[in-house]
């Protein structure tokens, strides 16, 4: 008898599967209670494609600001405060709603964070387009 | 020659048939068995059973075991405990009808509760289906239609606004422009959609606070300044 239950031992743990260290704590876990969900590779794949766009609006805001820069260094001409407001806005707004999205879309599928992720796309060009507005109204000429 | 009563007409096979004779006891099942009946177990050694049982089985088996003692040490005083063996044997089925009804009895509630348990979640998944099935109280769907028609609007003075200020550059800063200019003309109507689709199972309150922070958000201003 202390045979048998010395060879069931020794067999127990030899039937299972050895856990992979980054889902050690998942595991149990999941089965206790329902948990939260989170990004799958679907999502990441989303993040990331739309991330290349919204740097695509920051690497625009950015030119803008180094060209209009050197341009009213060019003329001796000090930029006001508040273009130069807008003109950083411009590289600002992309970061931060991409940010903002990536942090509300962490419990959401793949499609409807595919869909936040267009409609902050939208919002960063209208915010845009109302900071390019902003800034003609201020510097009403063209360099 | 005894007659068959199956070649009878009137042969019905039970005590009213006048041709019936009684079978032999030891032929009879145990329904046809009466309660006053006491039933001898073939395989004890006290053949003659008290028909109560005691209740206690410990005290069932001693006795047993004594009244079996005292026939072997009358005739084999050495083996005394190989005639005690059967006697315990033929005691115990009386021993396990008790536990074995104990047994069925938590094997019920277990089941018992786990019906109640298919029941309770059938009836929240019921209640689920219906709350999201439920239409659109008229508040909230003359909500949704005023902001409608807000994005609309908004939706106008985006585009007035693209046709003010064409963009002609074909640089990827001119396609990064025009890129904007048509999505902030999509910009209301995917808010909007994109809200009721993503907040589709959100309380109507909570759906109209995002409606609202998009009326800020995608307010025209270009439009609105004429720059």
């Amino acid at each position: 008898m202390t045979s048998e239950s010395a060879q069931s031992g020794a067999g127990r743990p030899s039937l299972r599967k050895p856990a992979r260290p980054g889902t050690a704590t998942s595991g149990p876990t999941k089965n206790a209670r329902p948990t939260k969900r989170v990004r799958g590779r679907a999502g990441w794949i989303v993040a990331i494609v739309f991330a290349f766009l919204y740097a695509l609006d920051a690497f625009q805001g950015l030119s803008n600001l180094i060209g209009l820069t050197q341009s009213f260094a060019s003329v001796d001409v000090a930029m006001p405060g508040n273009a130069v407001f807008t003109l950083v806005g411009l590289i600002v707004v992309p970061i931060l709603v991409y940010a903002l999205i990536l942090w509300g879309t962490r419990r959401l599928r793949a499609g409807s964070a595919l869909l936040v992720f267009l409609v902050g796309f939208a919002v960063v060009a209208v915010i845009t387009l109302d900071l390019q507005s902003l800034y003609r109204s201020i510097v009403p000429f063209v360099i | 020659m005894a007659r068959d009563p199956d070649d009878d007409a009137l042969s019905w096979g039970d005590e009213n048939d006048p041709t019936y004779a009684a079978p032999h006891p030891e032929a009879l099942d145990e329904d046809d068995l009466e309660e006053d009946i006491p039933i001898v177990d073939a395989f004890s050694s006290s053949a003659p059973a008290p028909p109560l049982a005691p209740l206690s089985p410990h005290a069932s088996s001693r006795a047993v075991a004594v009244e079996s003692l005292g026939e072997a040490s009358a005739q084999h005083p050495a083996p005394a405990t190989t005639p005690a063996a059967p006697a315990t044997t033929s005691v115990a089925p009386t021993m396990t009808s008790a536990p074995e009804a104990a047994a069925t009895a938590p094997t019920r509630t277990v089941e018992e509760e786990a019906d109640a348990a298919e029941d309770a979640a059938a009836e929240r998944d019921l209640a689920a289906a219906e709350k999201e099935a439920e239409p659109l109280s008229s508040a909230g769907l003359i909500a949704f239609g005023l902001f409608g028609g807000i994005f609309l609007l908004y939706t106008v003075g985006w585009l007035v606004t693209f046709i003010r200020n064409p963009v002609a550059d074909t640089s990827l800063a001119g396609i990064v422009q025009s890129a904007q200019n048509i999505l902030a003309i999509a910009a209301p109507a995917l808010w909007l959609i994109v809200t009721l689709l993503v907040g589709a199972k959100r309380r109507v309150p909570v759906r109209v606070v995002w409606l609202l922070i998009g009326v800020v958000v995608l307010l025209p201003w270009p439009f609105l300044t004429g720059y």
